[in-house]
């Protein structure tokens, strides 16, 4: 019982490593040349009165 | 063991594990908010109190999915192991402070529900630079906090060990949804290379960690050859197996620890009841099999745990031929006596 079951944690194991290093490529390649996140900037924001 | 329970069974170690995680917690969030202050003096208190708790738990995420693997490599690590379920907690109530605040900070004032606001404040799920990161983050805390919610040996029983370890296996789609949102979220406004080389560094250490122990363990997995249907497989001399220790070796596709004790030697099934700990990384103890995890006990004959407690594994037929110890790879029903083989 414990045998396939520990085959297929290395088998989701490797495909969850291949995933995230993929992510974490393209994620990086697509990020915007200034610093802008629309969803970020609140907090910043309203400490000047704007924001929300 | 399992003959009662209570909320938690405090001990000096436990104590001092948990004073050394609540004074990491403490400590970092100072040196965070601290640094954090003196080089972003633009940022609000609100800010550095959202990433600072959001850092920490990924930090603890990440200490957390290392100790397994560690424990697999070296058994010098097996002290973190021990109460591991407490730095899970820890983390994941760290994780819902950041939670909590960033939907008291982003979603909270407007006149939309803030949980509804966080779900639909973004739909661009086209689009990866601009992709609704948050929602990920939601969704690995819900993760988390089933995990964090069942991390009792209460819940371990009611849900019995195979559907426990499961749901407990969900920690790592939780750690892709939280690499995914600190990924779509924050790195995509902060471009410093330290941030970005800092989350590739945890990354490549949590997974290559796991990569080098499932490749150890594969090997270690290989199993000495059989001979007729039925026969008793040769899997190793007595004196390969050190006194009061055990050799693992894989018969029939499952692991089987081979003890020798007071000149004899006798096999169980090498996976403990209670977390499905190797029970063939651990020694004898007062006459029992101790689990090097958190000390479940068995005979080494029987395969039981001693009275009161009820757990059992099976046990493995074993003879021992001109120095040689010889296992039958059938296992037999969990609890099954079986006459020690004289080394």
């Amino acid at each position: 019982m414990i045998a396939p079951l520990r085959r297929a944690h290395r088998v989701l194991l490797l495909l969850l490593s291949l995933a995230l290093a993929a992510l974490f490529v393209a994620a990086l390649r697509v990020r915007p040349a200034a610093p802008v996140n629309s969803q970020f900037p609140a907090s910043l924001m309203r400490r000047e009165g704007g924001g929300q | 063991m399992s003959q009662g329970y209570v909320a938690i069974g405090w001990n000096r170690q436990k104590r001092l594990y948990d004073g050394t995680i609540a004074a990491g917690v403490v400590l970092y969030l100072a040196l965070f908010l601290g640094v954090g202050a003196a080089i972003h003096p633009e940022a609000t208190i609100e800010t550095l109190l959202i990433r600072g708790f959001g850092t920490c738990a990924l930090l603890m995420l990440h200490i957390v999915l290392c100790i397994g693997p560690l424990c697999r490599l070296s058994p010098r690590f097996l002290p973190l192991l021990y109460n591991r379920r407490h730095l899970g907690v820890a983390m994941f109530l760290v994780a819902l402070v950041h939670g909590g605040f960033s939907i008291i900070q982003f979603h909270a004032l407007g006149d939309v529900n803030p949980l509804v606001s966080l779900l639909t404040a973004n739909t661009r799920y086209g689009s990866l630079a601009n992709f609704p990161f948050q929602p990920l983050g939601l969704a690995a805390l819900v993760i988390l906090f089933l995990m964090a919610a069942t991390s009792h040996d209460f819940w371990l029983a009611q849900l019995t060990a195979p559907v426990w370890k499961r749901l407990h296996m969900a920690v790592y789609f939780a750690y892709g949804l939280i690499v995914a949102h600190v990924l779509l979220g924050v790195l995509q406004a902060e471009r410093h290379p330290l941030l970005s080389g800092a989350l590739g560094a945890g990354m490549i250490i949590v997974l290559g960690l796991h990569l080098l122990a499932g490749a150890r363990e594969r090997a270690a997995d290989q199993e000495p050859a059989a001979g007729a249907a039925g026969a008793f497989v040769d899997v190793c001399g007595v004196e390969e197996i050190p006194e009061n220790r055990a050799r693992i070796v894989t018969l029939s596709g499952e692991r089987v620890a081979i003890f020798r004790y007071d000149g004899k030697v006798s096999a169980v099934s090498n996976v403990c009841k209670h977390q499905n700990g190797p029970l063939g990384e651990g020694r004898i103890v007062d006459g029992c099999i101790t689990c090097p995890w958190h000390g479940y006990q068995y005979l080494p004959d029987s395969g039981a745990s001693p009275p009161p407690f009820t757990e059992r594994v099976p046990t493995f037929n074993v003879r021992i031929a001109d120095g040689r110890v010889l296992v039958d790879p059938r296992p037999n029903a969990p609890g099954t006596r079986v006459p020690p083989a004289r080394a």
